[in-house]
């Protein structure tokens, strides 16, 4: 940023305003015909462009979505009637737009860049919240890993920083909590975390908001939220925003994480404003582009070349299913344009594996090549032998007697499932990640009691951690694993199981 | 031709009637004059002519201002 001096800066603003000489300003102006449900008809309003901002009567703002021949529809910004019929509407010549900057960083603000926590907000710059994605030139190929904590989404589905991963499921299976988790992770991953609340209700978001405090997760991340009693323009706005702030971080070379919470809820309000603004309905009533609409959108993830900064989006947007039901519009839609989803399901959650990803659902298109060398070694096979055995437990489920390596693989499902299970708020490190794949690998598990499995691992971890500093380090800083390390750190699980057995 | 006028709320008659002669001056005779007064229009006047807004007040020129400085 740019350093001005105060005198300078009035010196400037002295010169500008003088030679401003405004004598009488003309202008056009529309009259608004109808309004009403947010929405307003304005007549006469000839040279107005495709989403630029209105001015309406007492500095209400609105945008303009629908131009035809003798009168435009309008979106109304805030909420309440205080547009009404009869009343002028002026052009400003802008598009919608939102402070960008590192000042940012741990504030909540409205879509249009208003904050929201009480205290006043100073950015020296702004960006259009709707901008066209990086060109195909300007990217490259998603190569790092973005971590988790969540050892079956960093083992099984793991995500890339650059890569867009849909999270997918019923009301209350555990959505949010991933992408929370996620975010709480970055603390020592330098990522921009930027979060975006589409039409949720306000006491959950003050709620997260009070979580990312207290884990000190504030300190790299921005809220940017449209509760359920903003206006659906609002709602609207929101991820757009939202990624305008995440695209100034691109730009200036850093990693950014973004989550659209959630894009079921962004589609309702687009579809609201659509059918207000009498705009044909399509399939469940949504109009025609409510596919380029999040196409476009998760279009600005992205992955940069090293000639045009080098920084990445990473987006983690958030679908609410019915019933289970990912054939619906919405979730289809969203699930083709990402590169991967998580599938979380409501009969996992409540049978107690939290999180409740379903593994064969579940898939990361690009994520595979970002895994670390350390990680890969370790997770070769993980998915088909979950799926194994969830095949094997529904035959296992009648009490028929089973031969031996069906028990063993039965056995080791056990284990995997138990080890998969995570508490809310708790990231592994990726070396505590690697190692507890690496003992399941190497059977270290197998005596161990189901029930104990959870107590069994933390004292393993400590005690594998103990003694192989240089590893942990090197694994959680470079994600390398050598052939000499993996000897070592099989050693120090044998020699820890032996103890155990004693 | 219909001329909308908003002027200050207790403005002297004087005022109105110098705007009014002076777009009688350019339009000439033919035009309907309709006078608006405004309490929170603190100075100059506002003239509606057919869809155009001639907008001398303090507030628009305050605006124009503002966006001067944000560019």
């Amino acid at each position: 940023m740019q350093e001005y001096m105060p005198d300078s800066i009035s010196a400037f603003l002295k010169k500008r305003i003088d030679e401003h000489n405004v004598k009488t300003v003309k202008y056009k102006y529309g009259k608004v015909t109808k309004t009403g449900d947010g929405v307003a008809r304005i007549s006469n309003l000839s040279d107005c462009k495709y989403g630029e901002l209105l001015r309406f009567e007492n500095d209400v703002y609105g945008m303009a979505l629908d131009l035809e021949e003798d009168r435009i529809g309008a979106v109304i910004l805030d909420t309440g009637d205080t547009v009404s019929e009869g009343s002028t509407a002026l052009g400003t010549g802008a598009v919608a737009e939102v402070p960008v900057g590192n000042n940012l960083i741990g504030r909540v603000i409205d879509p249009i860049g208003r904050p929201l926590d009480g205290r006043p907000l100073e950015t020296y710059e702004t960006l259009p919240c709707e901008r066209p994605a990086p060109k195909i030139i300007e990217r490259r190929p998603v190569d790092t890993p973005l971590q988790t904590g969540i050892l079956a989404i960093d083992s099984m589905v793991p995500i890339g920083r650059g890569q867009r991963e849909l999270i997918i499921g019923d009301r209350q299976t555990g959505k949010t909590s991933i992408a929370i988790d996620t975010v709480l992770n970055q603390k020592s991953s330098n990522v921009i975390c930027v979060y975006c609340a589409i039409g949720q209700k306000a006491s959950n978001v003050s709620a997260l908001i009070e979580t990312l405090k207290s884990k000190g997760a504030m300190d790299y991340s921005v809220v940017v939220a449209a509760t359920a009693s903003d206006s659906p323009a609002m709602q609207y706005l929101a991820p757009f925003s939202a990624t305008s702030i995440a695209e100034w971080f691109m730009s200036k070379g850093k990693d950014v994480l973004v989550i659209y919470d959630d894009l079921s809820k962004h589609a309702v309000a687009y579809r609201t404003m659509s059918l207000l603004l009498l705009r044909p309905p399509g399939r469940e009533a949504y109009p025609g582009d409510v596919f380029y609409l999040h196409s476009r959108l998760l279009e600005r993830s992205a992955c940069m070349s090293k000639e045009f900064g080098g920084g990445s989006i990473t987006a983690l947007p958030i679908i609410e299913t019915m019933a289970g039901n990912i054939s619906a519009y919405i979730p289809t839609n969203v699930i083709s344009i990402t590169d991967g989803q998580i599938y979380l399901e409501d009969e996992l959650f409540h049978s107690g594996i939290r999180p409740a990803i379903n593994t064969g659902l579940s898939v990361s298109r690009v994520g595979r090549n970002a895994q670390s060398k350390a990680m890969k070694r370790v997770s070769g096979t993980l998915r088909i032998e979950l799926s194994k055995f969830r095949e094997m437990a529904v035959f296992a489920r009648f009490g028929s007697d089973v031969d031996a390596s069906t028990a063993k693989m039965l056995k080791k499902g056990q284990i995997l499932t138990e080890l998969f299970k995570q508490k809310k708020s708790s990231p592994l490190t990726v070396f505590e990640e690697v190692i507890l794949l690496l003992a399941y690998n190497n059977e270290i598990f197998d005596t161990v009691d189901i029930k104990n499995i959870n107590a069994f691992c933390v004292s393993l971890i400590e005690s594998v951690t103990a003694e192989n500093p240089y590893i942990v380090s090197s694994i959680n800083e470079n994600g390398n694993m050598t052939k000499d390390d993996e000897a070592k750190l099989i050693a120090s699980l044998n020699k820890f199981k032996e103890n155990c057995h004693e | 031709m219909d001329i909308i006028i908003t002027v200050p709320l207790n403005s002297p008659d004087s005022f109105y009637k110098s705007i009014c002669d002076g777009f009688i001056k350019k339009y000439g005779n033919d035009i309907k004059f309709t006078k608006v007064e405004k309490d929170d229009l603190i100075g100059g006047f506002v003239a509606e002519i057919d869809k155009t807004v001639y907008d001398t007040s303090v507030k628009a020129k305050l605006y124009e201002i503002k966006k001067a400085i944000k560019k």
